[in-house]
């Protein structure tokens, strides 16, 4: 007779480190993770600064073959209680109630196409309890899409969750790894199931101001016209930005950028969109996932709203689990909220996470956009904390 | 109601901007099962389509309960799937050349008649695409048809300008029916019997088909085709002219709605928010749970002396005018603050993250000195001021519900107040102004019977020849005797009168009053004369030159028997209505004082511009403290100013012998006041008329 599959028999292990060289540092991370257990599914998190190549390399090289390795650049990575940037973060999982299958779609071959690739590790996967954990391209729109591809796949029985890779507000090019592969431009997704609860929280404390907008162009990528006017003149003018600004690019734009966000109204709230960047030449915003036609607002925050979203997530992901107690908590935290919080609002961010949920193991990193589809069909976030509690 | 009316006909335009750039049946169906999901937020989303379940999203590769989706009858219900759990769901179907549902299921809230009407919309919309598709399928031109038809959808979700978009519609309709003459006809809601006209215009020969256009579901006109040569127009062509007419009918339904959107938020003069959007942010701000946000402060702002712009300039530069006074709020306030108008010469501003009552009161005083400021208007300067009242709300204490409505009236309170006491100040709201409001309309109430009830009397003070001390005139002066107060002072009721109107029929009353009186006293001293005091609002009053005359026709007496005292105020308020009123009472004979002068603006330019008569000179300068020094210096002034433009002089509030002879030694000839005689009821006036002299009659009393 089988032994009923018992908490004890999954595990969740974090580890990290600041080490200059990529090789040395992964293979610290990696090693503090696993702690000499076998793993199911090592994620790392690595700021843009490492050579990925050698990143890649040494994850793969720490697990045993057939163990899959995925992860992504980060705009800022988040482990022990402390975030920043510059380290390599490192997530294991493993023990016998524990399942994981990974997959890689290309937004090349259509994003909606990109998600279904994605999924295609839930396939026959079995255990009770699924979720697909998804790392995607940060610098490409046509998100909605991806959740879709993704959601045709999994259907409403499986929870949808991940981030966008960042590149430390370069806004230049991000990374998605998997297995000992960089890639960019791609989809990659592990189809985990579990014998144990598995929760997913979302929250964001951003609320709305101002007047509805409505969205008068856009193209799933970029918002040229609001309120039938040029949407970057629009949006400046909105957030009340000083005059030179409306001249060219500076430096001061990307936080305004992610501190001025945009809501669209959903049946019980509001989804954020971060604008994640300006072309001064056709006066437009990067912003994706806007449908032409819609009404939206602006929406504001600050250090203690955000915190609010913090608490949100927190006790949604907990929620989740049904009174069990969790392993470990992966963190995708939008990098505007990170811009909002600042170092000490972070501190304190991570103090009420480490309060909410005592003695359990939190990494994660800071995004470029979230995933998360609880309940609903829904799935793009941005300026989201998104948690995900294994129990 | 933003979530609600004014978004619903954008999901359905997102709902149709995506359904049009499906090619077939299967991808509008496959699209329409995701997007109605992903809209109402449901885990399932589905298409039966002739009975058949034809697109399921939302069990991805676990199987799918077919009986039980296409069982899913339209309305709401409650459903249990494996995957999912129970499930509240919301059916919604079609009917034209293709049948069929749209179907939802979701884990979270039950379906609202909102969304039950959005559904039954999109089910509308996606009818009519699936026509449109199986007509275009079959139609040959189908490629030229889906472009046309493409553009407008293209045009109406880039909110073309209206006429584009239906000249597009009738001109894309038209090509697709081979070349048939196509109009829209739309019902003018102004001329009935003329209906608005788009496209080829409508001829009598040939059959024609015609299909409803709707605004907001009410038919509005119809888009007519007629064929080219007599052919009969079949069912095919009849439904594509219904997927245009859709179109047509969308389009004006959202033009309308951004309109409104607009409109419903806005003043239409200023572009500043209205009281509706205005209390919307102030109830946003104070549900705002950001702890730092610990106060929410409201500022009523009134206008002064705007009504008098208005009605000398006209209202065009009153408009000009309300429109820089709302640019002077904007510069005045922080870009995070609210400033609104609420029409008149009301604005209001909300202030955020004011950390205290004082950073309030600054920007308030801020504001006042901006608008006081002269105005150029139309090339004319304008010299208007502000009042304002100041609400906080402690979010700690707040109550929800009412509480925007609450702050908001609080400041007008704190304005109303503030303009009592004189205007152009600001006053912060205390909860004793309430205390004090409902007292002053307790009064104000019972002032509206007074009259009636008898309760208003009149008494008489006499002007005195200052070195005879004989009676040569009076002035009327108005008491009530309230039943239960006791006499009620004038300073206490009067503003009262003026504001609620009611001084017009009570100053009517008091004209007539001391016109009739001074008829009879008149036979004992036939010179005698009777100073009537005026408000601003009966001089404003149309009718008040005439009610003079009838007063004094009614007594017998002539014009010169009358004096009528008016204030400087009356002459700043409103200069041009003051002036014709003045003019015409001068056209009776009457003569004009000017009360309290000295007091107020005392401009010698009213001299100039104005028919003044008489100078009566204030208490304050003739037995007030200042009377000895500064008083003394401007009495000389008033006197000699007097004489230089030959105007008589009146000393009012003369209280001692002393008093007197100062007066009489500066060249003053005439006054009034306690050392000659107190005000007198009717049955006391004979005796000062025939007393030889009045001077130390009555011992100094206090004022």
């Amino acid at each position: 007779m089988d032994q009923p599959e018992s908490h004890e028999a999954r595990w969740f292990g974090t580890g990290s480190s600041s080490t200059l060289d990529a090789a040395e540092a992964t293979a610290a991370a990696v090693a503090s993770a696993t702690a000499g257990r076998p793993p199911a599914l090592v994620m790392v998190f690595a700021s843009s600064t490492y050579d990925l190549h050698a990143v890649a390399r040494a994850a793969d090289e720490a697990v045993p073959g057939d163990v899959p390795v995925i992860g992504c650049t980060t705009s800022g990575e988040i482990e022990e209680g402390a975030a920043g940037s510059g380290r390599v973060v490192a997530v294991a999982l493993g023990g016998a109630g524990l399942t994981v299958r990974t997959s890689v779609g290309h937004l090349a071959d259509g994003s909606r196409e990109a998600g279904r690739s994605a999924a295609q590790g839930l396939v026959g996967l079995g255990r009770p309890n699924q979720v697909l954990l998804m790392l995607s391209e940060g610098l490409a729109g046509g998100r909605a899409e991806v959740v879709r591809g993704a959601h045709s796949v999994a259907g409403a029985a499986v929870q949808l969750v991940g981030g966008c890779a960042g590149d430390d507000l370069a806004m230049s090019q991000t990374f998605q790894l998997h297995r000992g592969e960089v890639l960019t431009g791609a989809v990659v997704g592990a189809a985990i199931g579990s014998e144990g609860p598995i929760g997913v929280g979302v929250g964001h404390g951003w609320r709305r101001v101002g007047e509805p907008i409505v969205v008068t162009e856009s193209d799933g990528q970029r918002i040229f016209r609001l309120n039938d006017e040029p949407a970057l003149d629009y949006y400046l003018t909105l957030v009340g930005a000083a005059p030179e600004l409306f001249a060219e690019e500076s430096p001061a734009m990307s936080a305004i950028g992610l501190t001025n966000t945009f809501g669209l109204p959903r049946p019980g709230g509001e989804e954020v969109r971060a604008v994640l960047g300006f072309d001064f030449a056709n006066r437009s915003l990067f912003c994706g996932d806007v449908p032409q036609g819609t009404v939206i607002w602006r929406m504001v925050g600050d250090a203690d709203s955000v915190q609010v979203g913090t608490r949100t997530a927190c006790e949604l992901a907990l929620e989740g689990l049904g009174g069990a107690t969790p392993l470990g908590i992966v963190a995708f935290d939008c990098a505007s909220r990170r811009a909002i919080l600042g170092d000490d609002g972070i501190a304190a961010e991570m103090g009420l996470l480490a309060e909410l949920a005592p003695e359990v193991p939190i990494a994660g990193f800071y995004t470029y956009g979230e995933i998360a589809r609880v309940t609903g069909s829904r799935g793009v976030h941005n300026a989201t904390l998104v948690l995900l509690a294994l129990g | 109601m933003v979530d609600g009316n004014v978004c619903s006909p954008h999901r359905l335009v997102e709902f149709l901007t995506a359904l049009s750039r499906c090619l077939t049946t299967a991808d509008a169906v496959r699209n329409a099962a995701e997007l109605v999901a992903e809209e109402f937020d449901a885990e399932v989303g589905a298409v039966v389509l002739g009975g058949v379940l034809t697109a399921v999203a939302g069990f991805g590769q676990r199987p799918v309960p077919s009986a039980a989706l296409t069982a899913m009858r339209p309305g709401t219900g409650v459903i249990e799937l494996d995957s999912v759990g129970r499930c509240q769901t919301l059916a919604a179907r079609w009917t034209g050349e293709s049948e069929g549902r749209l179907l939802l299921a979701r884990t979270g809230e039950p379906f609202t008649a909102e969304d039950r009407d959005l559904l039954l919309g999109m089910a509308g919309a996606m009818g009519m695409t699936l026509d449109m598709i199986g007509v275009l399928e079959r139609e040959r031109g189908r490629h030229r048809v889906l472009e046309v038809l493409l553009d407008i959808q293209r045009s109406i979700s880039h909110r073309a300008p209206l006429a584009t978009i239906l000249a597009a519609v009738t001109d894309g309709a038209s090509t697709v029916l081979e070349g048939c003459p196509v109009s829209l006809v739309l019902d003018d809601a102004l001329e009935r019997d003329r209906p608005l006209a788009v496209g080829t215009d409508l001829v009598d020969e040939g059959t024609s088909v015609s299909v409803q256009v709707h605004i907001e579901g009410i038919p509005a006109g119809a888009l007519v085709a007629t064929s080219r040569d007599g052919a009969p127009i079949g069912p095919g062509e009849r439904s594509l002219l219904t997927a245009f007419a859709e179109h047509a009918s969308l389009a004006l339904t959202d033009a309308r709605t951004v309109e409104a959107m607009q409109e419903a938020y806005h003043d239409s003069l200023t572009g500043l928010p209205n009281r509706a959007l205005f209390l919307e942010r102030v109830s946003s701000e104070l549900r705002s749970d950001a702890p730092h946000r610990s106060w929410t402060t409201v500022l009523f702002i009134d206008l002064d002396r705007f009504k008098a712009v208005n009605d000398s300039l006209g209202h065009a530069a009153g408009d000009a005018l309300l429109r820089e006074v709302s640019d002077r709020i904007r510069a005045c306030t922080r870009t995070d603050a609210t400033a609104a108008r609420f029409g008149g010469d009301e604005f209001a501003v909300l202030l955020t993250e004011q950390s205290d009552s004082i950073g309030a009161v600054v920007v308030a005083e801020r504001i006042i000195a901006a608008l006081r400021e002269p105005f150029t208007i139309h090339g004319k300067g304008v010299l208007v001021c502000a009042t304002i009242g100041i609400a906080h709300a402690d979010h700690a204490t707040v109550s929800m519900g009412s509480a925007a409505d609450e702050l908001l009236g609080n400041a007008d309170l704190a304005m109303y107040q503030a303009k009592a006491a004189g205007g152009s100040r600001v006053l912060t709201y205390e909860p004793q102004m309430r205390v004090a409001l409902l007292a002053r309309l307790e009064l104000q109430a019972e002032l509206q019977g007074a009259l009636g009830r008898g309760e208003l009397f009149v008494v008489y003070q006499p002007i005195v020849e200052l070195d005879s001390g004989r009676t040569c005139g009076l002035e009327a002066l108005l008491r009530w005797r309230h039943p239960s107060r006791g006499i009620v002072a004038p300073l206490d009721f009067i503003p009262i009168a003026e504001t609620t109107g009611v001084i017009v029929a009570i100053g009517r009353w008091v004209l007539d009053e001391a016109c009739h009186r001074l008829a009879g006293w008149r036979r004992l001293e036939p010179d005698l004369t009777m100073n009537v005091n005026v408000s601003v609002h009966q001089l404003r009053d149309p009718a008040f030159v005439d009610a003079v005359d009838h007063a004094l026709r009614a007594a017998g007496l002539p014009g010169q028997a009358l004096v009528l005292e008016i204030t400087e105020s009356v002459l700043i308020d409103d200069v041009e209505v003051a002036l014709t009123s003045l003019r015409a009472l001068k056209g009776l004979g009457v003569a004009i004082a000017l009360d309290d002068f000295g007091t107020g603006f005392s401009s010698l330019g009213y001299l100039h511009r104005f028919p003044v008569d008489i100078l009566k000179i204030d208490r304050s300068f003739v037995s007030g403290p200042a009377s000895e020094t500064d008083g003394h210096q401007l009495v000389r002034m008033i006197i000699e100013l007097g004489r230089a433009y030959g105007v008589e002089v009146i000393a009012e509030g003369i209280e001692d012998e002393l008093q007197r002879d100062r007066l009489l030694g500066l060249g003053c000839r005439r006054g009034q006041g306690f050392h000659f005689a107190r005000p007198g009821e009717v049955s006391q006036v004979e005796a000062f008329v025939t007393a030889p002299s009045l001077a130390g009659a009555a011992p100094p009393g206090p004022a």
